[in-house]
């Protein structure tokens, strides 16, 4: 499973992309991470707008899994949909990512 | 909220407090559509007769609202001056803000960076406001400055709420810890987005959101430059300059190069290498590009007060905060209608083929933004 967060804006507006693979990940990590998506919601109706807010960050958190299939959330800061807080906090600030700024 | 002005209007001559603060939040969840109404009307009302139009903005944000929402209640007496105040958010997220109170303004610095940072940077930036364009405070009626710092945890950011400043420690890859509050032009930038919300209200997409970008950084340079008396010449025109993560670069922006702040600096230098962006839900595209283009009017403004020289915020500082806030510079504005604005702005305040209006002119040429033919 790979999951891939990007995140922009921000008074920087710059664009992070942190991509955590389980192949790399150890026992523990693979079920800290599978335990999160798995109580992370992809809803098919995006959560409320919070698009205008000058520097605030937006989101994009994407899942696949083996057998090739993808859940993407797209979301404003504030504006997670349940559990994605969680999982984007583990992402970015674990030890686990390849980072790369660009877009 | 306009028929509710009426009613606050009313409820605010009666100054009576029915209930307490916390029984008033219940009723206006939880209560039927009139109960609800009522209760926030005079929840509104005695928060802003008993801490002025600041401390607000939890309860505004709570209900979807803005400061916008209260301009029919009286401006501030000027002499007064808005109130300074910084608060903790200890690690916590949104709901958490503004936080705890831990400096207001008459009281001596924490000996907490942060703290300290952002309350002499919000002071910096309404004095510069104050005293060079006449404008009290960020709405133009004595908006009281409220900062949080320490917000989440290596948050790599600091924005306005709408009503607030928020300012994350670092720390997280992108700036260095401290860097965002260390920045007076990030706090100056920052505080912008606010003036440019109560004045053009440049929607944050496209072009117009460009522009509400480079706003931000010109004013956030122009209270650098005069807080440490720096001319145009001899200015770096770099906008965060240091508090980047070492790895990355220098700045978040350079606006007489742009594209030469950081590695990965995508900004274009002029219209040939406008990024033209959807402004749709992929973060990538920075809603259109607002952090992307805004290099181009940034570069237009670099140029013409490097071509003035001498103080910016006294050469080409005035045409543009005119153009901002006089009302005629559309929320939806392109980057040719507020080029235009800006020439015919400096003619009216210096003459036509003045100096001034001239450099203003060769700002925009210099950037290939199209212009109206000049008449000469």
């Amino acid at each position: 499973m790979k999951v891939t967060v990007v995140r922009a804006g921000g008074v920087a507006g710059m664009v992070l992309t942190v991509e955590v693979d389980t192949g790399e990940l150890d026992a523990d990590a693979t079920a800290q991470l599978t335990g999160l998506v798995d109580a992370c919601e992809f809803p098919d109706v995006p959560p409320a707008a919070t698009k205008g807010r000058a520097d605030t960050f937006d989101y994009e958190l994407a899942v696949e899994r083996e057998d090739g299939a993808v859940r993407r959330a797209r979301f404003g800061q504030g504006a997670a949909p349940p559990g994605a807080d969680a999982l984007v906090t583990w992402v970015l600030d674990g030890p686990h990512g390849h980072r790369r700024i660009g877009r | 909220m306009s028929d509710v002005s009426g009613t606050l209007t009313a409820v605010i001559s009666c100054r009576c407090e029915i209930a307490p603060p916390s029984l008033l939040l219940r009723v206006a969840e939880r209560g039927g559509r009139d109960a609800r109404d009522a209760a926030l009307r005079t929840l509104l009302v005695s928060a802003a007769l008993r801490s002025r139009r600041t401390a607000l903005g939890a309860t505004l944000r709570r209900f979807g609202l803005s400061p916008a929402d209260l301009e029919f209640l009286p401006a501030q007496a000027p002499a007064t001056g808005p109130e300074n105040t910084v608060y903790d958010a200890a690690g916590g997220e949104e709901e958490a803000l503004p936080g705890r109170r831990v400096r207001g303004t008459d009281d001596p610095p924490t000996g907490d960076a942060a703290v300290d940072q952002a309350f002499d940077g919000a002071a910096a930036t309404a004095t510069f406001y104050r005293e060079v364009f006449g404008r009290d405070s960020i709405d133009g009626r004595g908006l009281d400055l409220v900062s949080s710092v320490h917000f989440r945890r290596r948050y790599d950011n600091a924005f306005w709420t709408g009503d607030q400043m928020v300012y994350g420690d670092g720390g997280g890859g992108v700036f260095v810890p401290g860097g965002l509050t260390r920045s007076l032009a990030v706090i100056a930038h920052e505080l912008t987005h606010g003036v440019t919300q109560f004045s053009a209200g440049l929607e944050y997409r496209g072009q117009s959101g460009a522009l509400n970008e480079s706003f931000s950084d010109v004013f956030g340079v122009l209270v650098e430059h005069r807080a440490g008396y720096v001319d145009a010449a001899s200015a770096s025109w770099l906008v965060g300059e240091g508090i980047l993560d070492p790895s990355l670069g220098g700045a978040l922006r350079n606006m007489i190069a742009p594209g030469t702040a950081y590695s990965g600096d995508d900004q274009p230098a002029d219209m040939d290498a406008y990024a033209d962006l959807p402004a749709d839900d992929d973060p990538r595209n920075d809603n259109g590009g607002v952090h992307i283009n805004s290099g181009i009017p940034n570069r237009a403004f670099a140029e013409a007060a490097r071509t003035l020289g001498g103080r910016a915020w006294e050469t080409v500082g005035p045409i543009w905060y005119e153009v901002l806030t006089g009302g005629r510079l559309a929320p939806t504005a392109d980057f040719a209608a507020c080029a235009a604005l800006t020439v015919t702005v400096a003619g009216e305040r210096y003459g036509e083929s003045s100096a001034q209006q001239d450099a203003v002119r060769g700002g925009w040429e210099a950037v290939k933004v199209r212009l109206p033919a000049d008449p000469r």
